[in-house]
Formats: C-alpha cells, structure tokens, sequence
C-alpha cells in the first residue's frame, strides 16, 4: 500500500495516480465516482490510498461516520426486540440493525439466548445494503460455530473512531509488529489479564478483572485515538499508566 | 408574521444601545467608504468543526474592518457578518414518513433577535425561510442524493450577527424583515459555510460549491456606474445586485439570485458574481484542508496530527 495524497470533493484523479492493473479492471473503494469511459472523481474529502497488488484505490475520509460493509465485526448494542429478530444499534441517530433471534451458534425454537435490551452483542455484519435495513449474525453462517462472536458479558464499551478501529483490526506483518501502529493491546497484555473486542463501528469492549485495569485500557486506547501517538510515545504512555498499579 | 405567544419578547427596537455624542463630531456621521479595490474581497474566517456534537458544522466570519478614524467611538462603521452552520446526517427518516429514494434535505436559516439593528423574533419569518429555500437550491445541485435512500440531513445555519442594508446614518425607509441588499451577502455567506459543513460531514458532493456576490453601485460624485465585488451595503449606493453559488470544477451555476434594474448587464454581472465566489473558494478550500490536517489524514500512523491552535495562515483570494 503505497501514495496518499489530500483530495477535495469533486477532483478527478489524474491517470497516472492510478495503480496499473492486469486485466484493465480497478477496484473503487468508498468515496469515489466513476464517471465513463474514463474519469474517477472523488465525492468526499480524504487522502487517496492506492493498492497495487489488488489494482484498487479508495478515500479514507476521516469523518467517523462508520458505514456497514459485509464482513466486517461490530461490538452492537440491543436496543430492542421483536418477534423473532433483536434490533441493535450499531452506531447512534442511524437506523437498527437486525439481529435474528436463532442467529445464535446452537440455538432452535427450543434454546434461544436470553437478551435483554441495553445487553452486548459481537457480530458479523451479513447483509448491508443502501435499500435494506443492515442485518448482522453472531455465528459463521457455513460453519455454524461461534468463532469467538456472541453475547459480551461484563467489561465496558470505550468510543473510538472507526479509523482507529481499523488500524486496531490490521494484523500484523511478518516481523510480528502491528501494521496499524498501535501496540497498545500487546504492551498492556503481557502485564495485565483482560479480553477486548474491536467492533469496526467505533466500539471496543474491555473486561479486565477488575475496574482499574478496565479503565486503564480503555483509557489508553481513547487517548491513542484522539492525539495520535507514536509506537515510543504509546510505549511512554503504557508506563506510565502502569507504573501506579504494579 | 404570526404574534409569539408563548414567550415574553424584549421590547421592539433597536438593537444598538444609543450613543450620546458632542454635536460637531463629525467624524460619526461619516458613511463609511470602500477602501478596496472594485474586484477585491473582504478577509473571510472560515472554519470547520465547530460544534463536536454535531455530524459536521463550520463558522464562518468576516472580521469587522479597522477603524479609519482615532478617536475609537464604539460605534461600528459597518455591521459584519457571523455565520455558524451545523449538519446533521444523513439520518433515517421517522418510520411514518413517505418513501425517497434520495437524501431529503432540510435547510434552516434564522437570525438570531440580536443580529440585525431592529430586533427580530424568535420564530421564522417569510425572508428567513426564503433564504432556506434559496440555499436548498443551491445546495441540492451538489449532494449526490442517491446513496442514501429513506434518510434525510438537516443543515441548520443562524446567523449571529448579519449585514445591514443601508447605513444606519440614512433614514431607513422600510423595515429590515424584507429582503434588502444585505441579504445578499448573507445568502453568499450561508452558502459557503453550508459547503463547509458538509464537507466536514462527510456527505457525498459532486464538487465545492461556494457563494459569490456582485454590485451595480452608482457613484453619487461622478454620476457613473460599476460593478463591484462584494458589496458592503453601508459603503455603496446599490442599484442592483445578485447572488450565484458556483461549482469551479464543474462550471456549473446551481443557484442565482438578482435583484434591482441592471438592464443588458445581466450576463456581465452574473460573470462578476462568479468570480467572487472563485475566490471565497479559495478560502473554503484552505478551511477544508486545515480541517483535515486536525484529523490526521494527512499524516503516516507514526505521526500525530497537528493541532489546530493559534491562527492559521492568511490565504491569498485569487480567481
């Protein structure tokens, strides 16, 4: 993944900006217009990313408005339920997201999950249209296991933007160091226990054991969020929230 | 307009609290004169992310002009315009409202009661909500509807303090609640800020629109005509005006306003009203990128953003 560049709303992109492709298809992420036979305009503001090996281009518009996409795992929140299906919120003032009720790993008529509204749910977004209402499942629909999705018990819910989520959800590379930039979750656990769950939609769930440990998390990843800190800067950082508990 | 029952208004009037002076002071009943250039702009403070809470929002300002004469009376030569604009969407309509396939949008101006120097009311009058249909105009040419099915966005703008349409040394024929001259440029500036916003909100647009005015002035001395720039209506007497939001990339108009008896310079003053809003462009473009560098999108993962604290730098308005 190589060149970003600020763009504005309604710049073309010049041809040779754009990645060469083998069979003369490219991908167009978010934020781009295709205009035929041969001009990309751009829709938003945001840097221009280009992918070589998979001839796609697309903005990362900083905007923290979280757009569903197929695939991706959210931390939702039930708001409701109704016959069948629970209504869940993935992000506030944007229409429910629908949860079946047997979209659960094992469930039938006879064994459902008992949800109350305000509970937690980590899903995968199934189907997400602009047409549609977002559906979302906590199971791997082939498979039917649970793949780590389902009710989230206990912990707390930290607001983060969906940017940071998806530098969070990147993975590592083969020296092992993470290709978003964040090290904070990897610091933090070797001295401390807890679990997380990254939702794409701007959320992430901490359960520490107890409630300091909780926050500090949290806290740490809030602030990582919001000022940006480097890998040293994040390092400094983990000390120093650390040092008063152990 | 419909009486305000429901609350308990101020006394009717001015604005302006009086302001007792020698007689012989001549220097206060000086109508302010146009020290810029005929094509020359005003400075302009445009800035977004303004309001947190909100899905984007932008404000925007043009800054009072510096005093020409010393002896520092209270009494501003000229009133200046204070814009804020907030967005909010794209949100789902209410489950009873009819079916669209496309982003309905919303437009609300208001001025604040304090804004004017005739105190307004507090619910919308028949020019406030003329100047929301005016800017849903504009704005609708430049969203792209379509990708947001059954939701609606709201652009909400009031105008703290608005541009009067006359000196306030003349004796003011008709009341301010019409439409005058000074609406123009409020209509000019809500247009960008409105651009701004939504910008900062991330909704999708074809291109910047921005908002430019333009004058048919008469110079009562030499008896001679020109069109002017961004009219200040203290400094000139107005003979027409009008009023286009522009898209640049496009060379599109998607909204024009004219006002007054220009007879065959239509064209050439739609022309100069397209050149000022060239150059308010500019300003939204400084704005937009400033808002950007806040974010961090102009930065590798390993840098942080750079706060937006102290002044940014003054920008060049060029067409």
């Amino acid at each position: 993944m190589a060149t970003t560049s600020v763009l504005l709303p309604g710049e073309q992109i010049p041809p040779s900006d754009l990645p060469p492709t083998k069979k003369g298809t490219l991908t167009l992420g978010p934020n781009l217009r295709h205009l035929p036979p041969s001009t990309i305009l751009t829709t938003t503001s945001g840097s221009l990313h280009t992918d070589p090996k998979k001839a796609a281009l697309w903005i990362d518009a900083p905007h923290g408005r979280y757009q569903p996409s197929v695939g991706d795992l959210v931390v939702a929140q039930i708001h409701h339920g109704s016959t069948d299906t629970y209504h869940c919120a993935l992000t506030p003032h944007t229409a429910y997201a629908l949860l079946g009720q047997l979209a659960f790993e094992g469930a039938n008529k006879k064994t459902r999950p008992k949800l109350e509204s305000g509970d937690l749910v980590y899903a995968r977004v199934k189907t997400a249209s602009k047409w549609e209402d977002v559906e979302i499942e906590c199971f791997n629909s082939s498979t039917g296991k649970a793949d780590g999705l389902g009710p989230l018990k206990g912990g707390m819910v930290f607001n983060i933007s969906p940017a940071f989520a998806r530098r969070l959800m990147m993975g590592t590379d083969k020296e092992g160091r993470s290709k978003g930039g964040v090290v904070v979750l990897e610091e933090v656990g070797e001295k401390v226990k807890f679990e997380v769950a990254v939702g794409r939609n701007g959320r992430v769930w901490v359960d520490s054991g107890n409630v300091a440990a909780t926050l500090v998390v949290g806290r740490l990843l809030m602030g990582c969020d919001e000022k940006g800190w480097s890998v040293e800067e994040q390092r400094r950082e983990i000390e120093t929230c650390l040092r008063p508990m152990f | 307009m419909q009486a305000d029952r429901r609350r308990i208004n101020a006394p009717a009037g001015g604005t302006a609290a009086p302001v007792f002076t020698f007689t012989g002071n001549e220097d206060l009943l000086q109508r302010p004169t146009r020290t810029r250039k005929a094509d020359e702009h005003r400075k302009i403070f445009l800035r977004t992310k303004v309001v947190p809470s909100a899905s984007g929002s932008a404000y925007y300002e043009i800054p009072p002009a510096k005093s020409t004469s010393s002896n520092g009376n209270l009494v501003p030569a000229a009133s200046n315009l204070k814009i804020t604009c907030t967005v909010h969407g794209p949100r789902p309509l209410p489950r009873n409202a009819a079916f669209s396939p496309n982003l309905l949008l919303s437009t609300h101006v208001k001025f604040a009661p304090f804004a004017t120097r005739q105190r307004r009311g507090y619910i919308r009058d028949a020019s406030e909500r003329d100047l929301g249909v005016h800017l849903e105009t504009a704005l609708r040419g430049v969203i792209i509807g379509e990708r947001w099915p059954k939701s609606g966005c709201e652009v909400v703008i009031t105008v703290l303090e608005g541009e009067e349409d006359g000196w306030w040394g003349d004796q003011q024929q008709g009341s301010e609640k019409s439409g005058g001259w000074g609406m123009m440029s409020v209509l000019a500036g809500c247009i960008t800020v409105a651009s701004a916003a939504l910008i900062d909100a991330g909704i999708d647009c074809v291109d910047m629109v921005s908002g430019g005015t333009a004058a048919l002035v008469r110079n009562p001395e030499s008896k001679t005509e020109e069109v002017v720039l961004d009219p200040s209506p203290p400094e000139h007497e107005i003979k027409a005006a009008c009023v286009v939001a522009y898209l640049q990339s496009r060379d599109e108009i998607t909204e024009m306003w004219m006002k007054g008896e220009v007879g065959e310079g239509t064209e050439f003053l739609t022309d100069q009203a397209v050149k000022s809003a060239m150059m308010t462009r500019t300003v939204l473009v400084e704005a937009v990128k400033e808002g950007l560098e806040v974010e961090g999108a102009v930065e590798s993962f390993n840098g942080a953003p750079k706060a937006a604290k102290g002044k940014g730098k003054d920008v060049d308005m060029t067409d």
